[in-house]
């Protein structure tokens, strides 16, 4: 499939069509001149032939052959169409040649055209006379016809083509004229959403109601998108509590157990002591559990937006620095010229991106890069580290949720809710070794 | 008047070489007996005088009159007066100019005494029998280059008879100064009068210096050869005559295996004249048993088969016409006198005609004698009114019955019958007056009837014309009025052609 812009393309075509166009018309025009011309030629010649009649008529019965050549030598004035006056099949009197009279006429064959006969050399226009049986015969020479016929049509060819191409061109300008509102329709369309639109030159009255009708169609959408996020971020708490209820478990369990171990009067001192040992550290764990979920409740996870997610990485980066004043110089941010925008919901998704950089400040030695990318159906922030990084199956298992220690195991943590924001968001955390020999994340956030 | 077209001197050729010039050779039944227009009675005057001088206006083969020393003309809204305007710059073939005042005089000369054929322009103001008083300004230079004609009445026909071979312009002033003007004739023609040789009977015309036609005449010379019918036939077959038209030949001649066969009608007809001044046809009953009697159209099948029968006087194509046989119901008296039917001894088939004519009456009752007569003796018996009857061929000067009938007028010199009927004569009156052509319709039956009642003339036939021409000729346009009219300025011959 080719694509073309209207205006290229009906102006492509008048160009390439203009002369194949102009030619049949001027052929046609010509054609049609040509036959009403020599239709009248015969009925011009035939209407004189009509007004002698009647006097002819009456000089054949008085017998009177010096007047009826006068005659027809006045009707072929140059002598090159001669005419007779033909009695019972014999002529009476001729034009041009007193030696055809009294012979009689030669049998051609001939088409019957415009009331005329028309034979290979000549037209033969007949005429009744009211004396029985003659007629008046005209002999047009078809070579003359047909050379002042061909002439004639040269003329009216070239005259009618020169007036086509001109009108054509005419036309062709006229419709650029007209195509460039198309231009302006186009250019309309597309600010169409601008809603700090300026008058054109040219204003077209559907596209005012087209845009009324989009910007109402705008804010309902907003409205219905806010809507969707509240929606949205009540899923996330109830995710977010599943979770921790979901995490909380097996501590709990574990702790449970430990005590069951501790309250069993069976329970050798060497086992007693491990549980001793471990209960505080299980204790530890769901505290950090239960202040990780607090913290996710800090934000305000109640929109939805259409943002520049420039924007909040920015402020990420703000928060970070702040935090991490010692470690800030290993980021860095490449930042696109344009924006990029994605539907999110901006403080769920900037704590996710805190995370990962709070991750990779703590384990990258020198140098952790933050970059954007953007496809038609998905937005992708990647921070990558020259840290120790990790195994891919050890990133599994983290977020299969069975691995846990000390700092690992607040990566862990940190990567687990990480992940579960990009749920919420149709997206996903994608791991990888990075070039520079740590760990690159991507944080991919689909189309919502 | 009688326009006559038989041989009458045995040509002896001689033919001197002329280098490379064109040479068109016409072979003529007689040299022109006058060059003067006004006093020509004869088809080879006539002839002549076509080639020689030029008229206000002439013929077109199609009878069109078309611009020849006037470039235009006009006529008045009652039809009564006629202006001509000469074309610039002409000249006779002695280079002297041509002006209104020539045309004036030539016209003039036209209406005089001496002119044979003063009755044609008998409608002029100041025309009278005696003569023309010019001081009625019937004919006069409005500038020097118009001339105005005032009619008495109008008449359509002016114009033919301007164009006919009668009516051409002399100059003025080489007439006034050579008293043998005709000797040497000046004319402003297409070809300029060379040599008369009596001696070889040849008249010899060069191409005009002074041609003032569209088209340049091709023919550095013409010649007129005077020789009888059979020595012109013998020498066209041996490629040394390039034109018989003068003579008419039946279409079956044996002469067209050598060159072009031109076949058209002519305004002519053949007639045995009764002169009924002279015993036994000074008796209209006589007349009519004699015509009657005489079975026309078995001598037309005999003699010039491929002719039209003649059912009466008018030829086919010009009003008055018969065309349908009318029963011949006349009732007359078979004469016991006899009778002498001059013909044309230098008719090749006269031997045979004379057979066949006696044949024919004397099985009827009638004493006849067939007289074949020298050429001259004919014309001089027909002008005096000599002969009983005669056998003559009519040309015509112009296309009108009129001129025809214009023969059986009391006063016209022409009356070869002698007939004196004051009817007639006001029906030919009438004729010539009467401006409307289909008005005459009616008159010119009842004239026909008339002369038809007198039986003066016995109708043989209305000849076909079968021109003979040289294969290296081109150009020939026969013209249906007569072939005085044929255009040789127009005709061309292939140099160093042998046919």
């Amino acid at each position: 499939m080719t694509k073309i812009s209207i205006y290229d393309y009906i102006n492509g075509s008048i160009s390439k069509t203009k002369w194949q166009l102009s030619s049949l018309l001027a052929l046609m025009l010509t054609l049609v001149m040509g036959s009403i011309t020599l239709r009248d030629t015969v009925y011009n010649e035939k209407k004189i032939l009509a007004a002698l009649a009647p006097h002819l008529s009456y000089l054949i019965t008085i017998n009177d052959r010096t007047e009826i050549m006068r005659i027809l030598s006045t009707v072929d004035t140059p002598g090159t169409n001669p005419v007779s006056v033909i009695r019972n099949g014999t002529i009476y009197a001729h034009s041009i040649n007193p030696e055809l009279i009294d012979t009689t006429i030669a049998s051609e064959k001939f088409i019957p055209l415009f009331g005329a006969n028309f034979s290979a050399k000549k037209i033969y226009v007949k005429y009744p006379l009211p004396s029985a049986g003659s007629i008046l015969l005209l002999e047009l020479s078809l070579r003359n016809i047909l050379t002042k016929l061909a002439t004639f049509m040269g003329g009216i060819f070239l005259f009618s083509l020169g007036c086509l191409q001109f009108l054509s061109s005419r036309v062709g300008k006229h419709l650029s004229k007209v195509l460039k509102s198309i231009k302006i329709l186009e250019n309309q369309v597309q600010r169409l959403s601008d809603e700090n639109h300026e008058e054109t030159e040219i204003e077209f009255i559907e596209l005012d109601n087209i845009r009324t009708e989009l910007n109402r169609t705008k804010a309902n959408l907003t409205l219905a998108k806010e809507l969707l996020a509240i929606q949205k971020a009540k899923e996330i708490n109830m995710e977010i509590y599943k979770r921790l209820i979901h995490d909380l478990q097996n501590p709990i369990t574990a702790m449970n157990t430990l005590i069951t171990l501790l309250d069993e009067e069976d329970t050798d001192i060497e086992i007693r002591k491990e549980a001793l040992d471990a209960l505080p550290k299980i204790a530890d764990e769901i505290l950090c559990q239960i202040v990780a979920t607090k913290k996710n409740f800090e934000f305000d996870t109640n929109t939805f937006k259409r943002v520049d997610i420039r924007s909040f990485i920015q402020e990420a980066l703000v928060q970070i620095k702040s935090t991490n004043p010692d470690n800030y110089h290993k980021v860095t941010y490449i930042v696109p010229n344009s924006p990029v925008y994605t539907a999110c919901d901006p403080p769920s998704l900037k704590r996710a991106v805190i995370n990962i950089l709070e991750n990779g400040l703590d384990f990258s030695r020198e140098k952790l890069e933050i970059w954007l990318t953007q496809t038609e159906e998905s937005t992708s922030i990647h921070i990558s580290d020259d840290g120790p990084g990790m195994e891919e199956g050890q990133f599994e298992e983290i977020m299969r949720g069975t691995t846990r220690s000390g700092k690992g195991n607040r990566a862990a943590l940190g990567l687990s809710s990480v992940s579960h924001i990009l749920k919420n968001h149709n997206g996903v955390l994608k791991f990888k070794k990075s070039s520079m020999g740590g760990s690159e994340f991507q944080l991919l956030i689909g189309v919502l | 008047m009688l326009r006559l077209s038989w041989p009458v001197i045995v040509y002896a050729l001689s033919i001197p070489l002329y280098g490379s010039e064109v040479i068109y050779k016409k072979s003529v039944y007689s040299l022109p007996l006058t060059f003067d227009p006004i006093k020509m009675n004869d088809t080879a005057s006539l002839l002549a005088s076509n080639l020689i001088y030029d008229g206000l206006v002439r013929f077109a083969p199609n009878l069109r009159i078309e611009p020849a020393i006037a470039e235009s003309w006009r006529f008045s809204g009652d039809g009564k007066t006629i202006t001509f305007k000469i074309r610039k710059n002409l000249k006779f073939h002695n280079g002297s100019p041509i002006s209104v005042a020539d045309v004036v005089f030539s016209l003039k000369r036209n209406l005089s005494e001496e002119s044979v054929t003063r009755n044609y322009f008998d409608c002029i103001v100041g025309w009278n029998e005696k003569g023309f008083d010019e001081g009625m300004g019937g004919i006069k230079a409005i500038s020097k280059d118009i001339i105005e004609i005032k009619l008495k009445h109008p008449y359509p026909n002016f114009l033919n008879i301007m164009a006919g071979a009668t009516a051409k312009v002399l100059s003025k002033s080489e007439f006034e100064r050579n008293q043998n003007y005709f000797v040497r004739p000046i004319g402003s023609g297409p070809f300029s009068f060379h040599s008369l040789d009596e001696k070889s009977r040849q008249v010899r015309l060069d191409a005009s210096k002074f041609n003032y036609r569209k088209a340049k005449v091709s023919l550095d010379q013409l010649w007129l050869i005077e020789s009888d019918e059979k020595t012109a036939i013998s020498l066209a077959k041996a490629g040394k005559i390039d034109d018989l038209t003068n003579w008419p030949i039946s279409g079956s001649n044996e002469v067209f295996k050598f060159g072009k066969k031109i076949s058209a009608p002519v305004n002519g007809t053949w007639i045995i004249g009764l002169n009924a001044k002279l015993a036994p046809f000074n008796k209209k009953s006589v007349r009519k048993a004699f015509k009657r009697d005489f079975n026309t159209e078995n001598f037309r099948i005999k003699f010039y088969s491929d002719s039209y029968p003649a059912l009466g006087y008018i030829p086919p194509g010009l009003p008055g016409n018969i065309e349908t046989p009318e029963t011949n119901s006349s009732v007359g008296e078979v004469s016991k006198s006899k009778i002498r039917i001059s013909i044309p001894k230098e008719l090749e088939k006269h031997g045979e005609m004379k057979k066949f004519v006696e044949k024919m009456l004397i099985a009827k009752g009638w004493n006849v004698e067939v007289v074949p007569i020298k050429w001259d003796d004919l014309i001089s018996g027909y002008s005096g009114k000599k002969l009983q009857s005669f056998l003559v061929a009519m040309n015509m000067d112009y296309p009108d019955p009129e001129f025809l009938f214009k023969n059986f007028e009391s006063n016209n010199k022409d009356n070869f019958s002698g007939i004196s009927d004051k009817e007639i004569d006001q029906l030919n009156l009438e004729l010539r007056t009467e401006p409307d052509r289909f008005k005459k319709i009616p008159i010119l039956k009842l004239l026909r009837s008339k002369i038809d009642d007198q039986s003066v003339t016995v109708n043989l036939f209305h000849p076909k014309a079968n021109y003979w021409i040289s294969s290296c000729v081109n150009g020939f346009k026969p013209n249906i009025i007569s072939d005085v009219y044929i255009d040789y300025a127009s005709i061309s011959k292939k140099k160093n052609c042998k046919p």
